[in-house]
């Protein structure tokens, strides 16, 4: 092809276009545990948290509104719920601010799976025991429910239903091989202030 | 910045680990990519790019939340890969395949020629010095604005623009002589 500017303008454009083609390579999988394993979580003070937050971009319409406003009678109807709710469960929320005063985080397991009959969830909080932590079916929610309370740190765990199926948290983001064909779920606990983590 | 980023930065800055593990996630591949390019070593790239994702939490207080993450972070790494090639007195690889960029199905044979040019391209572009080679690979494969090269890059706005159109010319006249 005769080299005039219009077909170098043109070459330059498919050589661009093949440059968007290439194929990347893909990481190994643990890299992003690797980096979480290396940070900590930023100590913020209370003003710089709330200077933060006012700082957020914020953009406000009246369809944006609209979830929001459902959001917030959501929010009021489950907190006269809660308030109404049998003396158990308000023993929970004292053991909550309890373990909190001690040190440890709450974190609330959910799993949905209401085929099942018995859940336990297993994992490295308790070095792998075979005497799983019982979840208990919660029949208004309709999920298997459970509340741990750790020091901060990394956990691996997974569910055993029925006691013979070992399945993976799916509201998990990062999990990890067993080596043994299953997955199990990661959880990073935060710096004890006591915030619920789980990814 | 792509979608929610702003607030992302906010929550990582909150104290908030987890909402870094999605940044970690959006960008390992092209960090990690840069790297294979850099030093053509898997174990040195997956180093360096954990090294890239560390530094950069670090340092996330003295990045501006309003600004694009990925050019911010792309410099860092583009900088530890130098830092790293200084150290250990080598020169950026001259030529990187990875091992998956040629697989190509039997009926598809209407896709060969163009899977084939753009192995050629790859192949091409990691003889091009790194400079003109991560101007191209940031404005054509990560769809960099101009300004975004620049920022990466540490150039101006015309320098980048320059940058861009030399690679380009380069890469051309490499190809042609294959």
């Amino acid at each position: 092809m005769e080299k005039t500017p219009v077909n170098i303008e043109k070459d330059l454009k498919r050589i661009a276009g093949l440059i968007a083609d290439i194929r990347y390579a893909e990481p190994a999988e643990f890299l992003t545990e690797n980096v979480l394993a290396n940070i900590k979580p930023k100590k913020v003070t209370l003003f710089k948290r709330v200077w933060r937050k006012l700082r957020t971009p914020v953009s406000v319409s009246p369809l944006r509104l609209l979830p929001a406003g459902v959001s917030v009678l959501a929010i009021f109807a489950l907190a006269v719920t809660l308030l109404w709710r049998a003396p158990g469960e308000r023993i929970l929320t004292q053991r909550i601010n309890e373990v909190a005063d001690q040190g440890l985080n709450t974190v609330v397991l959910f799993l949905d799976r209401p085929d099942a009959t018995d859940v336990e969830v297993i994992g490295s909080f308790n070095n792998w025991s075979q005497q799983g932590v019982r979840m208990v079916w919660d029949k208004d929610r309709r999920l298997w429910v459970v509340a741990l309370h750790l020091k901060r740190g990394n956990y691996e765990y997974a569910f055993r239903v029925n006691n013979r199926e070992i399945v993976a948290d799916p509201k998990a983001i990062l999990h990890r091989d067993d080596g043994f064909g299953h997955q199990n779920s990661i959880l990073i606990i935060g710096n004890g202030n006591g915030n619920e983590t789980r990814i | 910045m792509a979608s929610g980023e702003e607030t992302l930065v906010y929550e990582i800055l909150s104290g908030d680990v987890n909402s870094y593990a999605l940044l970690v996630k959006r960008y390992q591949k092209p960090i990690y990519n840069l790297m294979m390019r850099m030093t053509g070593s898997d174990q040195d790239a997956l180093d360096l790019t954990q090294e890239t994702f560390v530094r950069a939490y670090e340092k996330l207080e003295k990045f501006s939340p309003s600004a694009p993450f990925f050019p911010w972070l792309y410099t860092m790494g583009l900088n530890l890969a130098r830092d790293f090639l200084r150290r250990a007195k080598r020169s950026p690889i001259e030529s990187y395949e990875p091992d998956d960029s040629f697989s190509i199905e039997i009926d598809q044979y209407d896709r060969l020629a163009d899977q084939i040019e753009v192995q050629k391209v790859s192949e091409v572009l990691q003889s091009l010095p790194v400079d003109y080679r991560e101007a191209l690979l940031l404005r054509f494969h990560e769809g960099f604005s101009v300004g975004e090269v620049a920022y990466a890059l540490g150039l101006s706005l015309s320098a980048a623009k320059m940058r861009i159109h030399r690679g380009l010319l380069k890469l051309r006249q490499l190809l042609e002589k294959q």
